[in-house]
């Protein structure tokens, strides 16, 4: 059985629509991310397979169950790591823990011996009664993915874990997402860094103003839309033309932006000569080629 | 509507737990108040009035503040309380992440406001025993009261919280309700002292009810016409039960 399956789904949210008629399934075991610009129907995705709020249309299974039908049962099987720290600030670090187990009916005893488990595993049990206010960011976003785990969840739903965090903290969840997967639970991560998802993911969807362009593994979706290399060259104003003009007739696959050009290579492609004539830069190409490709180089809004 | 009664309890509990956490804080706050006014009118003003049907001036009041301190109680927890745990602390989202709905957290901070009056209420009440105020032992049935009004004005609160956009227009519900109930519900003289129009608008206004409740059953008598008077707080919840229910929700979703 699969942990979600989504059938045109909609939501409206604001008077606007949030998520248009997307389909896709989930695999047990995978982690699956949900990648799109600010505004495109990421959080409102998650939101509904945690039950926040139910769709407007269409259909959703997560764990097998509507969630129109059988709300209480999936967030007892499910665990919610949010955008923003949520946490009881005027509680200790244990305190969190046991309150937020209570919400599950887990009795006393055990709440005390998952909390104490998790506090080690995230390496905060020697803050254990301090109260949150006191906290470091790092600590804090520890404590909400630790808390995240109280209940033994089968599916886990990190809505943008890494975002705003230093390098070590980001790497350190990195780790922690790849071990819950390694326990056999399925992921669901929703993020706009590209490296986090190209990572971290099995597969990707991306999705843009509602819709899900593309769902397939990062290293698919590299090979279909970028290819191997990626060149990209800073043009003064008045080559630019000729450049252009020169990769259309060679039949290149490329991209403009601004002042720069954005030409893709597949494996067996050579770099053309005329390149060199510019100052360029060859990389390997990324997740974030694929992104910037099919979600538009612009600034959204524009 | 979903409510399950452990989900809700476990809300009540999550802030009574914070209630330990600041009692001396939120103990000092609630007595404070309602005790400042009993020395200043009841043992100073007092001096000078004289009985009012029957009662002295500080057994008039007494009961009467002991009904505002429970007004107060269950509408700072339902308006401040509730609205910061919605907007800026989240919890509520916190909450509904997992098997409690909404319905549970709204019915639960609900209760807390009501079980937070009865609360506050109780240490005035103490209080005024030791200043011995009151020998009666049918003053214990103010508390189910209470707890019916704290219910009231437990729903208002939350009501308010419902539709305000920023925090500071709490202040126009404590200036123009809250503090217009504290004055002119007949706390500090007989409603009949009003002029027929004022005295009219005051049915309208819950304490007035719980007051004519209160002030019989403290000073050790049974209230007249007490089956309407407790018929109105039914009323009221009855009246204002759904409201948060189907806005409150709308709020906290929209705080996300």
């Amino acid at each position: 059985m699969k942990p979600v399956i989504a059938k045109k789904l909609f939501k409206k949210y604001d008077g606007l629509i949030a998520v248009d008629r997307i389909s896709f399934e989930i695999e047990k075991g995978e982690i699956f991310g949900i990648l799109g610009p600010n505004g495109a129907g990421k959080t409102t995705t998650c939101r509904m397979i945690y039950c926040f709020f139910p769709p407007d249309d269409g259909e959703l299974y997560v764990l097998g169950m509507d969630v129109k039908k059988q709300k209480r049962e999936i967030k007892r099987r499910i665990g919610v790591v949010p955008q923003e720290n949520n946490l009881d600030p005027d509680f200790s670090v244990i305190k969190n823990l046991l309150i937020y187990a209570s919400y599950f009916g887990i009795n006393r005893k055990e709440a005390k011996k998952r909390a104490i488990e998790l506090m080690k595993e995230f390496e905060i049990f020697n803050k254990k009664d301090e109260i949150i206010e006191h906290l470091s960011g790092g600590m804090k976003r520890r404590l909400v993915i630790a808390r995240a785990f109280i209940n033994d969840p089968e599916l886990i739903i990190f809505d943008e874990p890494t975002t705003g965090l230093d390098p070590q903290l980001r790497h350190y969840i990195w780790e922690k997402i790849k071990l819950t997967k390694e326990k056999g639970k399925t992921v669901i991560i929703t993020t706009h860094y590209m490296e986090e998802a190209e990572y971290l993911c099995d597969r990707v969807a991306i999705m843009d103003k509602g819709r899900i362009l593309v769902i397939d593994s990062p290293k698919n979706l590299i090979k279909k839309f970028i290819g191997k290399r990626v060149i990209e060259i800073w043009t003064k104003e008045e080559k630019e033309n000729n450049l252009i003009e020169f990769l259309k007739k060679k039949n290149f696959r490329f991209d403009v932006h601004s002042k720069r050009i954005f030409i893709y290579l597949d494996e067996d492609e050579k770099v053309p000569d005329i390149v060199y004539n510019h100052e360029h830069t060859i990389r390997e190409s990324n997740l974030e080629d694929v992104f910037l490709k099919l979600t538009g180089r612009k600034l959204n809004g524009d | 509507m979903e409510i399950s009664l452990k989900g809700t309890f476990k809300v009540v509990w999550r802030n009574f737990e914070l209630y330990k956490r600041y009692f001396w804080n939120r103990f000092i706050n609630a007595t404070l108040y309602p005790l400042l006014f009993l020395f200043a009118m009841g043992f100073g003003l007092g001096k000078f009035v004289g009985e009012i049907n029957g009662l002295s001036y500080e057994k008039f009041i007494a009961p009467a503040l002991i009904a505002a301190s429970c007004m107060f109680g269950a509408s700072f927890v339902t308006t401040y309380g509730t609205y910061v745990r919605m907007r800026f602390q989240k919890t509520f989202s916190a909450m509904v992440a997992t098997p409690l709905s909404f319905d549970d957290v709204i019915l639960g901070e609900i209760l807390t406001g009501a079980f937070r009056s009865v609360i506050d209420a109780f240490f005035v009440y103490i209080v005024t025993i030791f200043f011995g105020l009151t020998k009666s032992f049918l003053s214990i049935l103010i508390f189910p009261v209470l707890f019916l009004s704290g219910f009231v004005f437990s729903l208002l609160g939350i009501i308010m919280t419902s539709f305000i956009t920023n925090i500071d227009q709490f202040d126009y519900y404590f200036t123009l309700f809250i503090s217009l109930m504290f004055l002119f519900s007949g706390t500090f003289f007989p409603i009949e002292a009003l002029n027929p129009i004022f005295k009219i608008l005051s049915y309208f206004l819950p304490l007035t009810h719980t007051i004519n409740l209160v002030r019989p059953l403290y000073n050790g008598l049974i209230p007249a016409n007490y089956l309407f008077y407790i018929a109105v707080h039914f009323v009221f919840i009855l009246l204002l039960f759904p409201i948060p229910f189907i806005y409150l929700k709308k709020r906290i979703i929209e705080f996300g």
